[in-house]
């Protein structure tokens, strides 16, 4: 089967790969994670990171894909495959379609969310309400909260068959009249909206508009070095694994639409260019936003207890009504149209790689294989949207959107650098580049990035109680034993944030029940996906790296 | 704002934004090779 995508313009394929990049984290994590790991100070190992490990990782990737791409595989399993002579290797690629679904699952649901909250914003529906009403309103708008373990609310719902009917309809335009031409209109609009708010909410002044802190307060607390942090590990944990996830790798979404550029076309710049541009809508837009405001009307003291991922949605509409019904509409459907932007753009880049496969290995059409990753999106999402008091929804996002993530992203760099080769692999890099890429970073590819790659991987999976590290070790060495913390890797198994582990109580299923169920079914998807792999390799003959 | 909130902010913004702008300002500006694989390979030798 022929596969004739290609991306229309340079501007249209760096503003996809940023839209891919930047996402929800860009404006509701990052602010979390600086200002509990050392405010100002943590953006040192931040950068420090971006550069040995994010900048090395978008080249490895950029380079996988188009090298993938020349031999007609757009799909991670086919681009793994011809890395090396081991038949094995495009089972490693199926991470890149596992990873793609798992996290498109749930990730749609948080993408219908700010879509009904622009809908929620436009029509005026916070006008009039108290703070505890609109938080209220979050979990009415989830079915939360009403102590029954399923989780149904029609007006999510709706939109949620909204966002993925939107989804379907960009991807089965094609990459360039679907997904290139939404990057163009959704990636200029989402910094537009951050311009915004971003000048709205550093002008908030104490006693001005209902707030009662100047908001450079909260750029204070988010910037204020605390350079004892830097050698706390936590820190340098949570810096790394920030990096890794605001720019998508290890998804596989990167490989895909680097699968599209051609033999001699540059990719280093590109990925610097789309990186750098990540990291300005992280830094300068998401830094600026949420915590600012917050504290602006609440304090420093609500926020540092707080921060954290609803905050966006159960806070900030109850705050922008404090700007007059103009003004609160308009901030509204900045804030919620930027977040619904970024998904979006994202969203897109995570049906790609599915949609690809479906198309090269079962020779289903481009519309056809839209709609049925559309359909498998919608019934993976079923668990997450019903279920999400149960704990579902974070089980995928643990599991398909960070554990995986990170195996996938050492997998590739030890195929990419120590199988493929750094000599073949620096001149995947550099063919056909706009800029010189410094030898340094060959070096880097090679023995750096797997490390930093290997600690955070170890960190996340033995990552002790309160993330310290110092302390876990003194206690190791005294012969006590290692205290797992609850969201590491091995905690996170052995069900440690739980007290009672009974499946059911008076009848009734437990959450333990339901992680567990959650975690046979994500294993179950891993498992079929390998199987389709096996199976299209079996179908046909796949083209192989010469040696 | 304490001065060194505001020059570890002040910093950061202008090395994201210096990197940000001049990769993306020579993406735009150079044109994207069309030339074929002999040319490109001719090129390169």
């Amino acid at each position: 089967m022929t596969h004739q995508e290609k991306w229309g313009t340079r501007i249209g394929l760096i503003l996809a790969m940023a839209g891919n990049a930047v996402g929800l984290g860009n404006f509701l994590r990052f602010p979390a994670q600086a200002a509990q790991n050392g405010g100002g100070a943590f953006i040192i190992p931040y950068l420090i990171s971006f550069v040995l490990m994010g900048i090395p990782l978008l080249w490895v990737e950029w380079a996988i894909g188009r090298h993938g791409g020349l031999y007609g595989m757009h799909h991670v399993p086919g681009m793994m495959d011809c890395m090396g002579k081991s038949r094995a290797l495009k089972y490693a690629g199926v991470f890149g379609i596992f990873t793609n679904l798992g996290i498109s699952a749930y990730y749609v649901y948080i993408e219908s969310w700010t879509l009904g909250y622009v809908w929620y914003s436009v029509t005026g529906a916070f006008t009039g309400m108290t703070a505890q009403e609109v938080s209220r309103l979050f979990s009415i708008y989830l079915g939360t909260g009403s102590g029954s373990f399923v989780n149904f609310a029609p007006i999510s719902f709706f939109f949620l068959l909204l966002t993925l009917v939107l989804n379907i309809w960009i991807l089965s335009r094609g990459v360039s009249k679907g997904i290139e031409k939404t990057c163009e209109i959704g990636m200029p609009l989402l910094i537009l909206f951050g311009i915004f708010l971003t000048i709205r909410a550093l002008t908030l002044k104490a006693g001005v508009s209902g707030a009662s802190h100047d908001a450079l307060i909260g750029l204070n607390f988010l910037w204020q070095p605390q350079l004892g942090s830097l050698t706390n590990p936590k820190v340098w944990l949570a810096a790394a694994g920030q990096i890794f996830f605001t720019l998508s790798v290890g998804m596989g979404s990167v490989h895909v639409y680097a699968s599209y550029v051609k033999k001699n076309q540059d990719i280093a710049l590109n990925a610097a260019s789309a990186g750098w541009m990540n990291e300005f809508v992280e830094v300068l837009l998401g830094g600026s936003i949420v915590i600012p405001i917050a504290v602006a009307y609440l304090g420093l003291d609500w926020v540092q207890t707080n921060v954290g991922f609803e905050m966006g949605f159960r806070t900030l509409p109850s705050l922008f009504q404090n700007w007059g019904p103009l003004l609160a509409a308009l901030g509204g459907l900045a804030w919620f149209g930027l977040l619904f932007f970024a998904g979006i753009t994202s969203s897109l880049a995570m049906g790609q790689p599915v949609i690809s496969f479906l198309q090269i290995e079962f020779g289903m059409s481009r519309n056809r294989s839209a709609w049925l990753f559309g359909l498998i999106c919608f019934a993976m999402a079923l668990p997450c949207v019903l279920f999400y008091e149960a704990g579902c929804f974070g089980e995928y996002d643990f599991w398909a959107g960070t554990f995986s993530l990170v195996a996938f992203a050492l997998i590739e760099i030890i195929v990419f650098a120590w199988i493929f080769g750094m000599d073949k692999g620096w001149k995947e890099i550099n063919r056909g580049s706009d800029i010189k890429v410094p030898q340094f970073f060959r070096f880097v590819i090679k023995y750096i990035t797997p490390l930093f790659l290997l600690a955070v991987f170890l960190g996340s999976i033995f990552k002790p109680e309160n993330g310290d590290w110092a302390a876990a070790v003194s206690r190791l060495a005294q012969g006590s034993s290692w205290n797992l913390a609850p969201d590491s890797v091995l905690g996170t198994l052995l069900n440690r944030g739980m007290t009672d582990k009974r499946w059911f109580v008076d009848g009734k299923p437990t959450a333990v029940l339901f992680v567990g169920a959650t975690r046979i079914f994500l294993v179950a998807i891993f498992a079929c996906i390998a199987a389709l792999v096996h199976k299209a390799w079996k179908n046909h003959a796949h083209p192989k790296e010469e040696s | 704002m304490t001065w060194s909130a505001f020059l570890t902010m002040a910093l950061t913004w202008c090395v994201i934004s210096y990197f940000t702008i001049r990769f993306f300002a020579k993406a735009l500006k150079t044109p994207v090779k069309e030339e074929t694989d002999m040319e490109f390979m001719r090129k390169d030798a």
